[in-house]
């Protein structure tokens, strides 16, 4: 652990990489605090409104404030700012209420606005009616982009943690047999594993996803696409497995084992297998984007989660639709760079694990 | 009573579909020895004589290619090795224990000292229950010198020499008959190894255990073995008990061996080579392990010139001293 | 003196804090000298003559001392020269034979290149003629069938042969053998001991051989270094180190060895009781306070300095023969 943080510190995109997650996965808990409203919060005046918070103007100063805008163009949707008029965010503010994790009821907000809004929204009654703070802009209902990401990180994050664990514990069981009895074990399950590396990923997904009725819940999208995702990703890490429990069956500790009569099952899954914990941990955490992107492909393509669940998948399938659509609104690709990150961070951590477990890496700086 | 009945062991050179069956090695070519109970035996010889092999395959890591081993236990069951059941060799692994060379390999790093040492037990046929096994656990780790607080500890906390000591630990908790010693002290400093001798040498004392020890140091396998049989390319070449082989060896091969070894010199004398050319110019050539040193049968047969002395005639025509 | 090795501290950075390998270690070596060093598994042996060549790995540091060749000091050395110290001044040959040989090179083009390295101007035949007149010098029979065979074709003592012909293409002036016969058998090691010999006879080489055997280097090293710990616990000549031994550990030692023809019915080892120091956690004072007989309070307070006692050099606050 010492030793993780030593490596941390010498290595700032791993660094970054770590405080970028901490942020996304806090946000992703704190949704409802941290939004501004609930995802479903519809402003019909102001479909497509550009992120309009801004942090100086002559006349607030230096603060967290909004900029007014007027619509200008309404069959395009064209806002332009009206000069002069802002409106100061304010911190902790009350708003729509929620209920915590389906649990509290509440209605304290991180950040929000206590100006009164013209065309105030009808589902929306008991925090009174304010001025609309668009961090990233808004959809065609007026939905706030800002508070649908972090709703919709709710299925990203999750599926990549859900699906891997899925997939890593058939690789382990499947590879984890392989590599112990080999012969005809060896052979059926290697075969079987290729079979599905050798078909491409995606007509796969899209084979079995069409297999399956169009309509289902968001929650029935959620299990079905984890499922899918995970019997793609298996053998790749089946094969890794296999490979080091069929050089680790040879060592003596396992001989020794083995002279004791301990049945094989548990000689694989309790002495063979928790000595590559850390490659193991490596490999979950480079496997992660791989699912978070699977679930986006999937939904981009209609096939994952739809209205009014949201997932960033989701979210972009929703809005980026035309080229032209992302000229005139390109905060819509706001999921997009969320979905980037993530991955950069996942990896940028999985590399720096790699070498905080190798114990062949060396620091080199202290080297003579 | 160990017998082992003229066993042979080849390994396939090749391994395969297509493996041609006349390539292999041949660890061991009818060796012929009986081990009695509370004894230890010492076997020598240089590396890839078929020490190893010769011992593994009395705890079935190999499987016998030719010959048998006959293994009586004291409660009068009898074990033969050749076709052995399941059940039978769950029996006999629990009687005959076998210590590996190295502690740092043999011991899983993820496991407390108490899982090491009860992982195993609770598959074997006398698992007494938990409370029961812990209980003696916790006698045994004191019994190979080390305290019941390092039964929460993992063996890389330990040393080389205590690591050492865990393994015999292990390997008692059974209550075995046997223990095999397969290089136990090689690995260790000589500063050490005196310490493992003893311990071993007392636990035969109290649990009237047999062993079977390998190692390459002639010195210590002349100290702590009973009798002792030397071999050469899978064939023994020569027993006797341990005194009688370390003041006299009849077989041209054993003298040859004996004479190698280093001994300390006080004397400021330097190095000179000892030793007959002659033997050394017939042995130093490498032992081909896919040479079948043995042609015919007899060759095998050993004469006994004097009691409990045997010598075999295989090389026998290599200038003799 | 060719080579001095003065007050060596050597340290590792590791996951649990700094580790002290070596600590104040200084020795000398003459030309045409064989100087052994012994000492427990992880005194410090290794890395001591990994200094020498400056190929520790890359997370030690040479924090002080010096190391002086003729009557430069090696730690000054950089680039250029430090590759031809390395090459032509100071060869060392390893425990494992067989690792230190690329097994798809044969023998013959693996010796051809390290001619090569130091004399990049012979021609083709005269590379394999001095490859032929190496492989002679270190007794491989047939040596001219034998260019062409590979790594694996070869016994660990014949490999140990021809990674010494390797040493010996730059024709250096000082050997260094970590522990070059202990994976190999007996019958083999003292053909290695008689070759190491030879050489010195002919080319004058001095060597450092590093080893755990005493009784192996008692009949041919003129000093001895032995180490515990990470420090020279004593220093002399051959003959004064093993018949009166000046420190305890040496005595100890000497008295572990299983002596010939001994047996358990008739007599009982002596046993040095204690585990060897922990590397992560040294012992305040004298690393050998905790297994040593003659162990007095003023023991544990400091390391006790190097001092000289009938000849040899010890660090030991008692004084005489042990
Ligand atoms: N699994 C195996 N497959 C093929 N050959 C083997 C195998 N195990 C051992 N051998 C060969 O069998 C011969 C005897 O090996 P063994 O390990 O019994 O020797 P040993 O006397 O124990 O040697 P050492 O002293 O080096 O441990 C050697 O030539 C070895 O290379
Ligand atoms: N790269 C490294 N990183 C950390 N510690 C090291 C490293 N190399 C060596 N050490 C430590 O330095 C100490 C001295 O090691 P060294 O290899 O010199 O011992 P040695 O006397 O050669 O032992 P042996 O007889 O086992 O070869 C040991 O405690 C070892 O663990
Ligand atoms: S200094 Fe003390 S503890 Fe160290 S060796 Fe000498 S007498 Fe023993
Ligand atoms: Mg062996
Ligand atoms: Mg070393």
């Amino acid at each position: 652990m010492k030793r993780f943080w030593r490596v941390l510190f010498r290595r700032p995109v791993a660094a970054a990489s770590l405080v970028v997650l901490v942020l996304l996965y806090g946000g992703m808990i704190f949704a409802e605090v941290l939004s501004p409203y609930a995802p479903t919060t519809v402003f019909r005046e102001s479909a497509y409104h550009p992120p309009n918070v801004r942090l100086w103007s002559s006349e607030l100063g230096l603060r967290l404030q909004i900029q007014k805008y007027a619509l200008v163009d309404e069959i395009n949707w064209r806002y332009a700012p009206i000069r002069g008029e802002y409106v100061p965010v304010k911190l902790f503010v009350q708003g729509p209420e929620y209920r915590m994790w389906g649990l509290f009821p509440a209605s304290v907000h991180l950040f929000g606005t206590e100006e009164a809004y013209p065309g105030y929204s009808a589902d929306w009654s008991a925090a009174g009616r304010t001025y609309p703070v668009y961090l990233m802009g808004a959809d065609n209902l007026g939905r706030d982009l800002f508070t649908r990401i972090l709703y919709g990180s709710r299925i990203s994050l999750t599926i990549g943690f859900i699906g891997i664990a899925i997939s890593l514990t058939l690789a382990i069981v499947l590879g984890g047999l392989a590599g112990y009895f080999g012969g005809f074990a060896d052979w059926l399950i290697m075969r079987v594993a290729e079979f599905v590396i050798l078909i491409p990923g995606l007509y796969l997904i899209l084979f079995l996803r069409s297999l399956l009725s169009r309509d289902m819940d968001s929650g029935q999208s959620f299990i079905l696409i984890t499922v899918i995702l995970s019997f793609v990703g298996w053998p790749g890490s089946a094969r890794l497995i296999r490979g080091l429990v069929h050089s680790i069956k040879r060592e003596d500790f396992v001989i020794n084992a083995q002279l004791e009569s301990i049945p094989a099952l548990v000689i694989i899954f309790r002495h063979i297998i928790p000595q590559m914990a850390s490659i193991l941990i490596v490999s979950i955490t480079l496997g992660i984007p791989g699912f978070i992107l699977g679930e986006t492909v999937l939904s981009y393509l209609g096939l994952g989660i739809v209205d009014p669940a949201v997932s960033w998948g989701s979210l972009l399938n929703r809005e980026v639709t035309t080229l032209s659509n992302l000229r005139s609104f390109p905060w819509f690709l706001y999921p997009g760079l969320f979905l980037l990150l993530t991955t950069l961070a996942f990896n940028f951590l999985g590399d720096l694990l790699r070498d905080v477990l190798d114990p062949y890496y060396r620091e080199r700086r202290l080297g003579s | 009573m160990i017998h082992f009945d003229s066993i042979v062991k080849h390994y396939p050179l090749e391994a395969g579909f297509f493996a041609r069956e006349e390539h292999k090695v041949f660890a061991v070519n009818g060796v012929d020895f009986r081990v009695e109970p509370g004894e230890i035996y010492g076997l020598v010889g240089e590396s890839g004589c078929g020490k190893t092999t010769t011992a593994r395959l009395l705890v079935r890591m190999e499987r016998l290619t030719g010959g048998n081993i006959l293994f009586r236990s004291r409660d009068g069951r009898e074990f033969r090795l050749a076709g052995i059941g399941r059940a039978d060799l769950a029996a006999l692994r629990s009687r005959v224990r076998y210590v590996f060379q190295d502690p740092a390999r043999s011991l899983n790093p993820r496991l407390s000292i108490r899982e090491v040492l009860l992982s195993g037990y609770r598959y074997s046929p006398r698992w007494p229950g938990r409370s029961r096994a812990e209980e003696e656990a916790r006698s045994l780790i004191q019994e190979v010198g080390l305290s019941v607080g390092d039964l929460d500890r993992r063996p890389a906390d330990f040393s080389g020499g205590q690591r050492q000591r865990i393994s015999i630990a292990r390997a008692l908790i059974t209550q075995p008959e046997v223990l095999i010693c397969d290089e136990v002290v090689s690995a260790l400093d000589v500063s050490i190894q005196g310490q493992i001798l003893n311990l071993l040498l007392r636990l035969r004392e109290e649990r009237g255990l047999t062993m079977i020890f390998i190692a390459h140091d002639l010195a210590v396998v002349g100290y702590v073995s009973d009798r002792i049989g030397v071999m050469y390319r899978g064939v023994l070449v020569e027993e006797a008990p341990a005194r009688t082989l370390m003041a006299n060896r009849r077989h041209p091969y054993t003298q040859y061996l004996f004479e190698s070894l280093p001994v300390l010199r006080t004397d400021g004398e330097s190095h000179r080579r000892r030793g007959d050319p002659a033997l050394r110019a017939t042995f130093s050539r490498r032992a081909d392990a896919t040479e079948n040193p043995v042609s015919d049968a007899t060759f095998l047969e050993m004469d006994e010139p004097e009691p409990g002395h045997r010598v075999s005639r295989i090389f026998s025509d290599a200038p003799r001293r | 003196m060719i080579l001095t090795v003065e007050n060596l501290s050597v340290d590792f950075a590791t996951g649990g804090g700094l580790l002290h390998a070596v600590r104040d270690v200084s020795f000398t070596l003459d030309a045409g000298e064989v100087v052994g060093i012994v000492g427990e598994s992880g005194s410090g042996k290794s890395v001591t003559a990994q200094s020498i060549l400056r190929i520790i790995p890359a997370n030690g540091r040479i924090a002080a001392g010096d190391i002086r060749f003729r009557d430069r000091s090696v730690l000054a050395l950089d680039g250029e020269e430090l590759r031809r110290f390395r090459g032509r001044e100071v060869a060392m040959i390893f425990q494992e034979p067989g690792r230190s040989f690329d097994p798809i090179y044969s023998i013959g083009k693996s010796l051809a290149e390290t001619i090569r390295a130091h004399q990049p101007d012979l021609g083709e035949d005269e590379i394999r003629e001095r490859s032929i007149r190496l492989l002679e010098e270190v007794h491989v029979t047939n040596p001219e069938r034998r260019l062409e065979n590979f790594p694996h074709q070869f016994s660990g003592g014949l490999l140990q042969r021809i990674m010494i012909a390797h040493a010996l293409a730059s024709d250096p002036t000082v050997l260094i053998a970590d522990e070059p016969t202990t994976a190999l058998d007996v019958t083999i090691q003292a053909g290695i001991v008689d070759l190491l010999l030879e050489l010195r006879r002919r080319r004058n080489v001095a060597i450092l051989f590093i080893t755990h055997n005493l009784a192996l280097i008692s009949s041919f090293a003129d000093r001895l270094v032995v180490m515990y710990g990470g420090l020279v616990m004593e220093e002399g000549r051959t003959v004064d180190v093993l018949r009166s031994p000046r420190h305890p550990y040496t005595a100890g030692l000497l008295a572990s060895l299983v002596p010939f023809g001994a047996h358990h019915s008739q007599q009982s080892l002596f046993i040095l009781s204690g585990a060897p120091p922990n590397p992560m956690a040294p012992e305040p004072g004298c690393p050998f306070a905790p297994r040593c007989p003659l162990a007095k309070p003023g023991c544990r307070e400091a390391i006790p300095e190097i001092r000289t006692d009938g000849g040899s050099r010890v660090r030991c606050i008692v004084e005489g023969p042990k």
